[in-house]
């Protein structure tokens, strides 16, 4: 191999670019030319240098302030939008229990929108708790929503015994269960993706964020309801 | 061999799947700030190093990876749990601070920041024998022109393969190595002469 082609090529052969043929012929040249031996001593100290250069450098202040700031108000304009999007809807008046369930909704909305197909249709009128999962790659994902699916169970068995003892026994709690099946319409929503395409990892644990909204709404009606 | 393959496993390996990572992820997806807040501690040295190191500008890499954070906050839910987080990461970062380059619009020059800055940023205090060796280093990146910078900071330094840091900057493979042999070039050029100047009595 000619001196002037070897001297070309030693940036690949480091890189691993080179096909054998020409590692061969490339090698042989370096065991003859001082000069290439140089230049690949050189390129090699670079290479060991630059990977030995320091993973983490410190900011010389700390950011989280600024970045909890901006995160808030990235969060407050989140809620303002879902606020009068399910103001429009007509569905209740805002209060906290609507965020917990526009939260989910929103988390429907973001979802599709990363989704040619549309979602399935209009949200079951039982529980959605309850159902088998899915064959699929994120086993932690799927255990993760059984788990929550069990505590929404609970959770049902619970308030179903509040509202024979004490049917309707305040407007609070009248409220939060008119905001369940919005909560349950995110919950089908996210559902039936995840059942038609389980291979999705994301989704199994989009539908735990959905199934914990509902474990929230479910707590605080039965909080205010043993409470009247 | 592959140098660059094996610092990108190195690396890697060293970020790992932390379950850990995973559940902290989690939380902060559901709107927990704290969680965020440890995610951020954990993280927040690794992308300020590549920020100031693809930029060579102090100022500048604070506040890509200000900017790097917000942006994570914005879209955990996009983050599948099957890869390190690292590593997802590391790929939004570069995204971050290249869509900010092109934001700005800036030709590429030969001599951008002298390299300065990184130093005052606390670059080059490695571990390592050879100190001065990583300074000189470090103050000849700052100092190679955007794309040169770009392509051995990605390749040599985070272990990024030629054909990812094409698909990444949009640029042909070609190009990538071409920068890359160009990068590496200029900066033995810089060191000699740092080392040069230094022998000279």
């Amino acid at each position: 191999m000619k001196h002037d082609i070897a001297t070309e090529l030693l940036n690949d052969y480091l890189d691993g670019e080179l096909d054998a043929p020409l590692v061969e012929d490339l090698e042989g040249h370096v065991k003859q030319c001082v000069t290439c031996r140089g230049e690949l001593e050189g390129l090699r100290q670079l290479l060991a240098g630059a990977a030995a250069l320091p993973r983490t450098i410190e900011p010389g202040r700390d950011l989280w302030p600024a970045i909890a700031n901006e995160t808030v108000q990235h969060q407050k304009g989140v809620e303002s939008t879902t606020s009068r999007f399910l103001q429009r809807l007509g569905l209740f008046s805002w209060s906290w229990p609507t965020a917990l369930a526009t939260a989910a909704v929103v988390g429907v909305l973001f979802f599709s929108s990363f989704n040619a197909e549309p979602l399935v249709g209009p949200a079951e009128n039982s529980s959605p708790a309850g159902v088998t999962s899915p064959e699929g790659t994120d086993p932690q994902g799927a255990a993760l929503v059984q788990s929550l699916e069990a505590e929404c169970r609970e959770g049902d068995r619970e308030l179903d015994a509040y509202s024979r003892v004490a049917p309707d026994s305040s407007s609070v709690s009248r409220m939060l269960r008119e905001s369940m099946p919005v909560v349950d319409q995110a919950i089908a929503e996210a559902r039936a993706a995840w059942l038609s395409s389980p291979d999705e990892p994301g989704l199994a644990r989009f539908l735990a964020s959905a199934y914990r909204a509902k474990v929230a709404l479910q707590g605080r009606a039965i909080r205010m309801a043993s409470e009247s | 061999m592959n140098l660059g393959g094996n610092v990108a496993e190195k690396r890697m390996a060293a970020d790992g799947t932390d379950q850990a990572v995973f559940e902290l992820v989690d939380e902060a997806r559901t709107g927990d700030s704290r969680a965020f807040e440890k995610l951020y501690r954990t993280h927040t040295g690794r992308v300020h190093a590549l920020c100031l190191r693809l930029t060579g500008d102090p100022s500048q890499a604070e506040s890509l990876t200000q900017d790097v954070f917000v942006r994570v906050w914005r879209k955990l839910d996009s983050f599948r749990a099957e890869g390190p987080f690292a590593a997802w990461l590391r790929r939004l970062t570069v995204n971050v601070v290249l869509e900010d380059r092109r934001s700005r619009k800036k030709e590429s020059r030969w001599l951008a920041p002298d390299g300065d800055g990184l130093l005052a940023a606390g670059a080059g205090s490695t571990a390592g024998n050879e100190p001065d060796r990583a300074m000189d280093l470090e103050r000849a990146v700052a100092r190679l022109p955007e794309g040169a910078r770009t392509a051995f900071v990605l390749h040599d330094v985070e272990g990024f393969r030629h054909r990812e840091i094409a698909a990444i900057t949009g640029l042909a493979e070609g190009t990538i190595k071409a920068q890359l042999h160009r990068a590496r070039k200029l900066i033995r050029a810089t060191m000699e002469t740092t080392v040069s100047r230094e022998v000279r009595p």
